[in-house]
């Protein structure tokens, strides 16, 4: 009896553990919890839509980092703007900091994520500049950082784009020219019928 | 007006000294000097009759439960035509919900009325005063190890319970319902976040197993010792057990999903 109870339990304590293995890396990322490397950077948006905490953030649809904190800070002349805190994956070191972060939307009705729009290189920066010697560009170049680094503040973002906004707009615009277009069309609607009348 | 008052007022004492009584069981049962020598072949069999024997049910119900979510789960998402989704959503309501509560419902219903009644009947044939007479503290030697059991038992066959669910999604999504199994997989592990689901998952289960094997242990050792005592312990050890698991559930989801 109790030999066979203390192989049930053993079989028990195996299927409990190839379950928990299971939860672990076939139902969790594995990756996920493997902590890599991160460094962050810091970006002004006028307005952020849905964007999230951990939402993500991708160069050409690849993953390279995902949004850490979101707030709202008073950055020049009192104005609020969020804040949004980027975590981005140390690998990928070499973007330029001339490159622009948009808010967009996966799908129609998808998540919102920050997408990176490749800005030029310094290099090429440098090249045009050299190009055009008489351009005194170069005062400023010297201040910003090549690459994206640990604590640089990107201000050339474009805000999430709101669909209701949108569709507001359109409709504005849409009504001023539908109702112009409806008044002449039912004058001469009536014309015709004035003259038919007649004929 | 006055009896109605102090029929109120014997209600609450008893319910107070009998929350008492269940905090004094338990304290004296766990707290002491620990001897593993002894204890641990009277856990192991604890660990047979209260895990071991419960893994069917356990195993069918969530297999069962698992493929009626992927079912439903696939007709409501396809008029959506999100049925990509159907994994996220089935390993989502399995963690966060339904795994915890309904192995904490079987346990109560399988393990815990057989604890109430084992205890109750071992009060009723006076084992545990014979158990006093040798100077053999029943609390230890009987509570104990069916509280230990418990409290790791369940959270095992919850996490048991979560992967025969998942794996029963998977039958009907993937195999039946011909979703892409590259899809159902991604959409769960893109989504089930390893802390925010999985550890809340393990927290719900240890609070539903101390909730559950303290309940059955008290009306087991509390029962008045007739055969009408025993069944009346044991009516109600099911009966509180998922009255208290089904309030801490919205408790805890409160406190951990409102945010």
């Amino acid at each position: 009896m109790s030999r066979k109870v203390e192989i049930l339990v053993g079989l028990f304590m195996v299927l409990v553990i190839c379950s928990v293995l299971f939860l672990c890396f076939r139902v969790t990322d594995p990756t996920s919890f493997s902590s890599q490397s991160s460094y962050r950077v810091y970006a002004v948006f006028d307005n952020i839509g849905g964007l999230k905490v951990r939402s993500p953030i991708k160069i050409g649809g690849v993953v390279i980092g995902r949004v850490a904190d979101i707030s709202l800070k008073s950055s020049d002349n009192d104005v609020y703007k969020p804040y949004v805190t980027l975590s981005l994956d140390s690998q990928y070191d070499k973007i330029p900091s001339s490159s622009a972060l948009s808010i967009k939307t996966s799908g129609l009705l998808g998540e919102q994520f920050i997408d990176v729009n490749f800005g030029m290189d310094q290099d090429m920066i440098a090249d045009i500049d050299a190009l055009d010697s008489d351009n005194a560009t170069n005062n400023t170049k010297s201040a910003t950082p090549a690459y994206f680094k640990e604590g640089f503040v990107v201000n050339n973002t474009k805000p999430a784009m709101v669909i209701e906004d949108l569709i507001g707009q359109f409709l504005y615009s849409s009504n001023h020219s539908s109702d112009k277009n409806k008044s002449t069309d039912d004058n001469q609607q009536e014309n015709n019928n004035n003259n038919q009348n007649k004929e | 007006m006055l009896n109605l008052l102090a029929r109120m007022g014997r209600w609450g004492i008893n319910l107070l000294a009998m929350l008492g009584r269940s905090g004094v069981m338990l304290f004296s049962a766990l707290v002491g000097r620990p001897q593993f020598k002894k204890q641990f072949p009277l856990l192991v069999k604890q660990f047979y009759f209260v895990g071991v024997q419960s893994l069917t049910i356990i195993i069918v119900s969530g297999l069962f439960i698992g493929m009626v979510l992927a079912l439903q789960g696939y007709f409501i998402l396809t008029t959506f035509s999100a049925e990509a989704s159907l994994g996220m959503m089935v390993a989502l309501a399995l963690l966060r919900e339904l795994a915890p509560v309904v192995t904490g419902l079987l346990f109560a219903g399988r393990a815990g009325s057989a604890l109430t009644a084992e205890i109750g009947l071992m009060k009723a044939t006076e084992q545990l005063s014979s158990m006093e007479m040798m100077a053999v503290d029943p609390l230890r030697r009987i509570i104990a190890p069916r509280f230990w059991a418990g409290f790791f038992c369940m959270p095992f066959l919850t996490a048991i319970f979560v992967s025969v669910g998942i794996l029963g999604g998977a039958l009907v999504g993937v195999d039946w319902k011909g979703i892409d199994a590259g899809f159902f997989w991604s959409s769960i592990q893109s989504n089930v976040d390893w802390w925010h689901d999985l550890g809340n998952c393990f927290v719900k289960s240890f609070a539903f197993a101390i909730a559950t094997s303290w309940i059955a242990l008290f009306n087991g050792y509390d029962c008045v010792p007739t055969s009408e005592g025993i069944s009346k312990a044991t009516t109600s050890t099911v009966v509180y057990s998922s009255l208290v698991i089904l309030g801490l559930d919205f408790i805890l989801t409160a406190l951990m999903f409102s945010h």
